[in-house]
């Protein structure tokens, strides 16, 4: 009988001990410096002015937003700086209630003038602001201070989606007051100061951003780390050696690794090391300038949209990393994407080409009866290079011949912006959010930012006005659907290839980190920490 | 003397004025400006404000005045060290150029340092032992080291030490008067790639030198007297034979200065030559003006200097 | 033995690295003139499948888009010998030209001409190259271009100083006092003895034209990427050293070959061409 109790004691003491054992491996550890790096060097670090993923980098752990991409799970929004919010029965006044006892990395207390400092610059016309701005100014009537923990945003219409995904998103960080009025803006880094769990400590040009931790972070025994590190690297050898040297603890940029690479870091980090695949938000578009020929004839478009085979070039170019000929990824933006089932059928979509190539060259040779030779352009930057190749190659079979025409990286925004081009073969275009609604307003409106092809279909712009608008989400859903319907079976200028994805590692070391859908959430690293 | 120094400083002028004016105009001869690619880089806002943005950035910045006009005022500032600012970071191009300068200077001298120690011993040892097997030898060792480009040599430095030694350079800068030891941690690496590549010109002319002066009457004379080979080597060859040594080092000193973009890409050091490919490519006239014309400058010196240097090291070239 | 068969066994003896080089170099043009019948598809074709080994079917495996290697490195040595050749010859022989007629003539001409050198070479070369990509556009001629024009200077610069110093020489004092004209004098007497000096620059420079070309592919300005270029392979090769070590090995080896047989023929070329650095110490 005691032999039993005995036992018994001994089990339960054992099973209590692996149990407590492994609730320890979960527990978040204090302590540790995260490192990963930037493809770029920022230069100006102003979140509300600019637009590339490396100032977002720079900068996003400096700062809270009203709302922000919760970062146990990306996919939904969660209060940052805004403990909740309301809205009116008729969806255009939005309340939210601030925090109380926040305060600024410089010691000033935070209050709803900050906010309010921080929508009047944004939505002033006269100020660029490619990210937050551009979002919110088509939405937003005005916006009002209610008492110091209470601020108010007027719609022009009722949109939760879209205005919701606007300020959660990770451009649209709150700034303080006096800082802005310091210093006009917030490129320095001395202007740095935010109400994040992690403070600006350094930017050494070209070299090195550093933050440390903000004690006094509002939600308290946050952040777990000690700070974060990010090397400036340019060279994609270099981001390579130190991906294999441990020397980063993960990649989260731009671009993404190819297949190639994830298996050459595999190889030589093996189990140190979380290889995944994951998209990236981005869409590849074949641009077609519609103002001069050959592409201001709808044949020709229409001729490029069939021919192009959406299968073979993700296959071959992304390492079959993509979601072929979709307008809208169904995980991305749910059911107002048109279902993948749908898309396949749709000719130009469908993945035996032999008919729509047919079709493609005939259409080819009733406007250009010997073909037709044009300039192929694309920024040489990422692997657009190897895409467009296989684009040319593609276009050859239909009589479309081209030699391809090399922009810079930076520069060649300034000819795309201008039209100084026949036929894009890669541009990628990266959306903010996942509200349906965005690559219709940047890319395939007639008023889109990046519609650098002039492409203008009022029937189009008309659905994609009411989707915009619609609240409820099945009738926004169906009026999407309709939109791409119509665009896939026309003649479109921004024809998109498909989805990127790409791969992306993590050290085992690092726990808690969760990649969100876009590109620019949930790099703050708030919640994240090190198993060292 | 003084009036040959005179009279080549004051060369210096025109010859910067025209350089200047020379990346003033190729600048403006390559398509887009930084209004144009700030604005259109971003694709975001509606098409219908572009335009004005762009033009707002331009009256900004002073590039809606007429070119002449630009340049005369770039050069009123540049006559007075006052680069302006910087279109792409917002402050002061002087700024940029004293903190990228000194890791280029450093490099630099390193790689100098480097390649001479290598070189010039191998140059004498390849003349001594003309067409001997080890003359054969040091000069296939050292064209290898131009046989490769490189940004191969660089990458595949990398690639070893990650590979085989599990040790990458630091990634970071450390200025060498904070952490010296971090400092060179991360510049001897690009220092010994480029010294590898540069060793192969100073040696062959080492050697092509020291052949030619060794067969001169005061070397003979030398001999004669009786004086052991090493000390005829070094006492008068060798001193004599630094001559175009010391010109090749005054034309790779500049080019050192200038062109080392792409080992400052791969080992990720901060210098002018990753400053000034970026304000190219950003359309930042004004560091890209101010780096040119640091650049153009130190290479007339340098070429100066080795001219003076030659005069002294060799009386009997008469400067004219 | 006949006079010939003498003349190659002391060549062989005197300068048995040059004639390696050249026999490397005779190779490589071989492969250059021949690349259509020698390479066993095209250097475009994306036909195949991607990061193949070196195998049976492609001797040096397939790149990341499919391409057979080996026939990109053959019509590699093609593109590869045509910029270094046209490059350093347009940009030496106009800069030889150019520097003897202004040393010679002297005057304004001369004068303006150092300063438009000076200028030049007082340029980072490395923002000729990108500037004059940026303005003309990413093509094979557009490179030449950028050679020629990085090449120019120095050739002037050095010729300049060659003919300065033949023309000093009393044997062409006596051919003006007889009354030659000048024209004469420099296409009779000053050219003939410059053309050593060119001929070294000529054969140093290619090997460099080669090299610089890798490099401005590695920053994203040589050669358009479709074309097989050496620099552009080993540039895209170098993101897969580990899995695919094919990609950067056989444009490497191709390009150290090329280069050090050019170096080793232009030794042996100079040694030969300039009689004072023949024999040694003891």
């Amino acid at each position: 009988m005691k032999s039993r109790i005995v036992t018994i004691a001994v089990v339960a003491l054992l099973v209590g001990a692996s149990a407590a054992s492994f609730a320890q491996q979960d527990q978040p550890r204090y302590g540790g410096i995260l490192t990963w790096f930037d493809y770029g060097d920022p230069a100006r670090l102003d979140v509300h002015a600019e637009s590339p993923l490396v100032v977002q980098q720079a900068t996003a752990g400096v700062y809270s937003g009203l709302l922000h991409k919760d970062p146990d799970d990306p996919t939904k929004i969660a209060p940052d700086l805004a403990e909740r919010y309301t809205a009116s029965a008729d969806g255009r006044t939005y309340t939210f209630y601030l925090r109380k006892g926040v305060k600024w990395h410089d010691g000033q207390p935070f209050t709803a003038t900050d906010v309010k400092a921080t929508f009047d610059r944004v939505l002033n016309p006269e100020f660029k602001s490619p990210k937050c701005g551009a979002t919110l100014k088509p939405l937003v009537a005005g916006t009002e201070i209610v008492d110091p923990h209470t601020f108010q945003v007027r719609l022009k219409f009722p949109a939760p989606d879209p205005f919701l995904s606007a300020v959660s998103s990770a451009w649209c960080r709150i700034a303080a007051k006096h800082v802005l009025d310091k210093f006009g803006d917030l490129n320095k880094p001395e202007a740095q100061i935010g109400t994040g769990p992690f403070k600006f400590k350094k930017y050494e040009r070209g070299s090195v951003i550093e933050w440390e931790k903000n004690k006094d972070y509002f939600i308290p025994g946050l952040p777990y780390l000690d700070g974060v590190k990010q090397f400036i690297l340019v060279g994609g050898p270099t981001q390579l050696a130190a991906a294999k040297a441990g020397r980063i603890m993960l990649w989260d940029t731009w671009p993404p690794m190819g297949k190639a690479v994830s298996e050459e870091l595999k190889a030589a980090r093996g189990n140190e090391i979380d290889v995944y695949r994951w998209p990236i938000n981005t869409i590849w578009i074949v641009f077609l300038n519609t103002t001069k020929p050959p592409f201001n004839e709808p044949d020709m478009r229409r001729a490029v949209h069939l021919a192009l085979n959406r299968q073979e070039l993700i296959n071959k170019a992304l390492d079959g990393a993509g979601v072929p000929c979709a307008m809208l990824d169904p995980k991305l933006v749910g059911e107002a994407a048109l279902p993948l089932a749908e898309v396949e059928k749709i000719p130009g979509c469908r993945p035996n080409k032999d008919q729509d190539i047919a079709e493609a060259e005939k259409l080819v040779k009733k406007h250009h009866p010997n073909g037709i030779d044009i300039e192929m352009a694309f920024r040489q930057v990422g692997n657009y290079s190897d895409r467009s190749q296989l684009v040319a190659a593609q276009l050859r079979r239909i009589g479309i011949r081209g030699t391809l025409k090399t922009h810079e990286s930076a520069a060649g925004y300034a000819a795309f912006g201008k039209g100084d081009f026949t036929l894009i073969t890669a541009q990628d275009r990266a959306m903010d959010g996942t509200d349906p609604s965005d690559p219709f307003s940047l890319i395939w409106t007639t008023q889109g930012g990046s519609n650098y092809g002039k492409w203008s279909d009022p029937k189009f712009d008309e659905l994609a006005e009411r989707g915009l608008k619609a609240t409820n989400k099945a009738e926004r859903a169906k009026l999407y659907h309709e939109a791409q319907r119509h665009f896939l079976n026309g003649a479109p200028s921004a024809i998109p290839v498909g989805w990127v994805e790409g791969w992306f590692f993590t050290d085992k070391n690092l726990r808690n980190y969760k990649q969100s859908p876009s590109a620019y959430d949930n790099i703050t690293f708030m919640k994240v920490w090190l198993a060292r | 003397m003084q009036v040959y120094v005179a009279r080549r400083l004051l060369l210096f002028i025109p010859t910067l004025l025209g350089a200047s004016l020379m990346i003033f105009v190729l600048m403006r001869l390559v398509p887009g400006d930084i209004a144009q690619i700030l604005v259109y880089q971003t694709g975001s806002e509606q098409s219908s404000i572009q335009e004005k943005q762009i033009a707002k950035i331009r009256t900004e910045l002073g590039l809606d005045r007429p070119v002449l006009v630009q340049f005369l005022v770039w050069l009123k500032n540049a006559a007075r060290l006052d680069f302006g600012e910087s279109f792409s970071q917002r402050r002061p191009v002087r700024d940029i150029l004293i903190e990228r300068f000194p890791r280029s200077l450093e490099l630099a001298v390193l790689t100098m340092a480097i390649a001479m120690i290598w070189a010039i011993p191998l140059g004498v040892i390849s003349a001594v032992r003309q067409n001997t097997w080890l003359d054969y030898l040091v000069r296939v060792v050292s064209i290898s080291g131009l046989s490769l480009p490189i940004f191969f040599t660089g990458v595949l430095i990398l690639y070893l030490l990650v590979r085989f030694f599990r040790y990458l350079p630091p990634l970071e800068y450390s200025a060498l008067t904070e952490s010296p030891a971090e400092n060179l941690k991360q510049m001897i690496w690009p220092a010994l790639a480029q010294a590898y590549y540069i060793a192969a010109p100073i040696m062959r002319l080492t050697r092509s030198q020291m052949l030619e002066v060794v067969r001169q009457d005061y070397v003979r004379t030398a001999f004669a007297k009786g004086l052991s080979d090493r000390a005829v080597i070094y006492r008068h060859a060798l001193r004599n034979s630094l001559l175009p040594v010391v010109t090749f080092i005054g034309w790779w000193g500049g080019r050192l200065l200038g062109g080392v973009v792409i080992m400052e890409i791969i080992f990720a050091v901060p210098g002018m030559g990753t400053a000034l490919v970026q304000a190219v490519s950003f359309r930042d006239y004004p560091t890209v003006q101010a780096i040119v014309f640091v650049m153009a400058l130190i290479f007339l010196m340098l070429n100066l200097m080795v001219d003076l240097l030659y005069a002294w090291l060799d009386p009997r070239i008469r400067l004219a | 033995m006949s006079d010939a068969g003498v003349q190659a066994r002391r060549l062989l003896r005197r300068q048995p690295l040059g004639v390696a080089g050249a026999v490397v170099v005779l190779g490589l043009v071989i492969a250059a003139i021949f690349a259509p019948v020698l390479a066993p598809h095209g250097p475009k074709d994306t036909a195949f499948g991607q990061f193949v080994p070196p195998g049976r079917e492609f001797p040096m495996g397939t790149d990341n888009l499919g391409r057979d290697v080996l026939s990109r490195v053959i019509w590699g040595a093609r593109l590869s010998l045509y910029v270094g050749l046209a490059s350093v010859l347009v940009g030496i022989t106009i800069g030889s030209l150019w520097g003897i007629f202004t040393g010679y003539y002297g005057g304004i001409a001369d004068t303006s001409s150092q300063r438009i050198v000076d200028c030049v070479m007082a340029l980072p070369p490395i923002i000729l190259a990108l500037s004059l990509m940026a303005a003309v556009g990413q093509s094979v001629n557009n490179v030449i271009l950028a050679l020629t024009i990085l090449l120019t200077p120095t050739a002037a610069r050095t010729l300049r100083a060659v003919a300065l110093g033949v023309s000093a020489s009393p044997f062409i004092e006596a051919a003006r006092a007889a009354g030659t004209s000048h024209l004469r004098i420099v296409l009779r007497h000053i050219l003939p003895n410059c053309l050593a000096t060119y001929i070294v620059l000529v054969t140093t420079n290619i090997s460099y034209a080669i090299v610089v070309e890798a490099s401005l592919s590695f920053l994203g300005v040589g050669a358009p990427p479709d074309e097989p270029s050496w620099g552009g392979m080993l540039t895209a090769g170098t993101q897969a050293m580990e899995t695919a070590p094919w990609l950067i090995f056989f444009p490497g080896v191709a390009i150290s070959l090329a280069v050090f047989a050019l170096n080793l023929l232009g030794d042996a070329i100079r040694d030969i061409a300039d009689p004072r650095l023949r024999g040694g110490l003891g």
